[in-house]
């Protein structure tokens, strides 16, 4: 058996010396290491200062072993120390969650002030084969056509607030694609769970007419049924990104059905600012008092609370001082409460792959708004990537 | 076969004869990225006087309407690609298993932060489809004897150039300078052709560096790695399958 290990061993060496040696290797591995020194000023009572420190590792594996196949494993490793631990209840807890099939998710150790986890995101098979492409595995199952909210993403909803996660969380599924044009695919997702009635399943048609990207979609989303149309379209120079999706409970008859809609707009001045511009309603949002947005839990578990009010505005510009200085500022806000999220971003490039940046997260609101000002939240950030 | 290689070069020789101005334009066109198709791999060095960056890319590209780009380096970077089928563009973002459709406005955006653009990169043959063409002279550039021509934007052609002026030899039909100049008509950059090399049996500058004029200590340098022209490819190479399998 340990022979046959060493023997599997120096054969997986030899065959990685190879491959390297070749132009194109059928192994890729890559990932980061960023550091976040992370920054919470309360409100109202300012007087203490919460710092924390988190250490973000990803690790990402892939491997070719023949033009037809590929397998992905992705890791992301977080070591969390200092005040959040201690303020947030059950901070570990939170974090140690896989809302996936299997759970990947890692606690490898936790104290009064520091967490160490892991969790795979990404661990998945796929097969190429003429116009179809099979994925069976931890995946991300990426619907969203627009930019900032996708009513349409129904398998893993993202936050726009998660911004140190662009990568996104993935799911267990099984996806069979087939590509019946160069921009036009069916596709077909299977997302399994312990009960039918949590159990998604879905599918998308994308096509191209008239130099739109149009979709439609039909599915069920864990007990809720689904469908949905996206586009985007390039209208004088400008992009035009539409999403909207119907949702409605199949067990319990009482559950509001709704929609929820999102249409945006993104220019490039061609000097590299880039600006854009969205709304999104929500008929599942509430008009009044709605709850507050939580900066300490972002996952969002479905299209539905992608808002807590009925309507968001969103606004974002990002420029470039030279080739190295990136800025940024975008503004999420509740029109109906008027309060306001504040991202400002500026980004450097200290060498091809260090990159330093200072972030925020700004909120104005009364403390019954959705962006109430609980607080402000400031990090920086260093980030090596390999 | 033989009748092909008579036709062809007959062709050949009716342009040489009437040197028109389009046809020298499209002669040198074809003769960087060929005639058919072209495969290549470049490093582009973005260059002020006290640091420099770089980015490395593959590119495939068919005719005047087709092509992709795949980014192998930075890390950060990294299996992105980008398609440009006619007017329409699209990126992938491997990370997040995302494709989107850029707006048209993007391609005058610089490439990856450089003083190229996303026009420059994948919108190139557009020299020769999109503008008028006429010779304003002979100039010697680098101790090679070549046409100055001039060229106008058609009405309506969606270029970012208010005009640009060539400099391409007249033996060898090679692009040697090139200026680009904005709608006012004030110079934007200038692109020079340097050490030339045979690539895939073809003379040809194989580092290019475009400065731009406003900054005379700004420069960006491309260089060829590899090329290959008139590689076999089908059209159908050209789409978002294969936007997310290239490497």
């Amino acid at each position: 058996m340990m022979k046959k290990t060493v023997f599997l061993l120096i054969a997986l060496t030899a065959v990685l010396q190879y491959s390297y040696a070749q132009n194109i290797s059928k192994w890729e591995f890559k990932g980061h290491i960023k550091s976040l020194q992370n920054l919470y000023v309360p409100y109202p009572d300012t007087s203490y200062w919460f710092s924390d420190n988190t250490l973000d590792n990803r690790l990402q594996l892939t491997y070719y072993p023949t033009n037809w196949l590929k397998f992905d494993v992705q890791a992301r490793n977080r070591f969390i120390y200092g005040d959040f631990v201690k303020m947030i209840p059950n901070y570990a807890e939170q974090i140690d969650t896989d809302n996936s099939f299997f759970d990947l998710s890692f606690l490898w150790s936790n104290g009064n002030s520091y967490i160490l986890h892991t969790i795979i995101d990404r661990l998945n098979a796929t097969v190429n084969y003429g116009n179809w492409q099979i994925v069976a595995g931890r995946q991300r199952i990426n619907w969203g056509i627009d930019l900032v909210w996708n009513p349409n993403d129904i398998f893993n909803t993202f936050s726009y607030f998660d911004l140190e996660y662009p990568e996104r969380p993935g799911t267990d599924a099984l996806s069979v694609k087939y590509f019946s044009g160069i921009a036009s695919f069916a596709e077909a997702v299977y997302q399994p769970a312990k009960t039918w009635d949590s159990t998604s399943l879905g599918i998308v048609y994308r096509f191209n007419i008239y130099e739109a990207d149009v979709q439609f979609i039909a599915g069920k989303m864990r007990s809720l049924l689904t469908a949905g149309f996206g586009f985007t379209k390039s209208v004088g120079g400008a992009a035009i990104r539409s999403e909207v999706s119907y949702f409605k409970s199949y067990i319990n008859k009482n559950t509001p059905e709704g929609i929820v809609g999102t249409l945006s707009s993104d220019y490039s001045f061609g000097d590299n600012w880039y600006v854009q511009a969205g709304i999104l309603y929500n008929s599942f949002g509430k008009k009044n008092n709605q709850g507050n947005l939580n900066l300490f839990d972002t996952q969002v578990q479905s299209p539905m609370t992608l808002s807590r009010g009925k309507f968001n505005v969103m606004t974002g510009i990002t420029g470039q001082f030279g080739p190295l200085v990136t800025p940024g500022l975008s503004a999420i806000a509740n029109p109906t409460d008027g309060s306001v999220a504040l991202i400002p971003t500026i980004s450097v490039s200290a060498t091809d792959n260090i990159n330093v940046s200072l972030n925020a997260i700004l909120l104005t609101g009364k403390s019954t708004d959705e962006y109430a000002n609980f607080g402000q939240f400031v990090y920086l950030k260093g980030e090596w990537n390999f | 076969m033989r009748l092909i290689f008579l036709s062809l070069f007959t062709a050949i020789s009716t342009m040489a004869i009437g040197q028109d101005a389009t046809d020298i334009v499209k002669r040198a066109d074809e003769k960087m990225r060929g005639e058919k198709s072209s495969y290549s791999e470049m490093t582009m060095q973005i260059v002020r006087p006290t640091w420099q960056r770089s980015v490395s890319f593959k590119s495939w590209s068919k005719g005047t309407e087709l092509s992709l780009v795949y980014i192998s380096s930075p890390a950060r970077e990294k299996g992105q690609s980008f398609l440009k089928i006619n007017r329409e563009m699209w990126s992938w973002n491997p990370q997040m298993n995302r494709t989107i459709k850029l707006p048209t406005s993007m391609l005058s955006q610089g490439w990856m932060g450089s003083d190229y653009t996303n026009d420059d990169l994948l919108n190139q043959r557009s020299v020769v489809t999109d503008y008028t063409h006429k010779i304003l002279g002979e100039e010697t550039v680098e101790n090679s004897s070549c046409y100055k021509i001039l060229l106008t934007p058609k009405p309506d052609a969606p270029v970012v150039w208010g005009k640009i002026v060539m400099w391409i030899t007249k033996e060898t039909y090679l692009m040697l300078k090139v200026e680009y100049y904005d709608e006012d008509l004030m110079l934007v950059k200038t692109e020079i052709g340097r050490e030339l090399k045979t690539m895939d049996g073809r003379l040809m500058p194989t580092v290019y560096e475009l400065l731009p004029a406003d900054e005379p200590n700004n420069k960006t340098i491309v260089t060829m790695n590899l090329i290959k022209f008139n590689i076999p490819i089908n059209d159908s190479f050209f789409s978002i399958q294969n936007m997310t399998r290239v490497r």
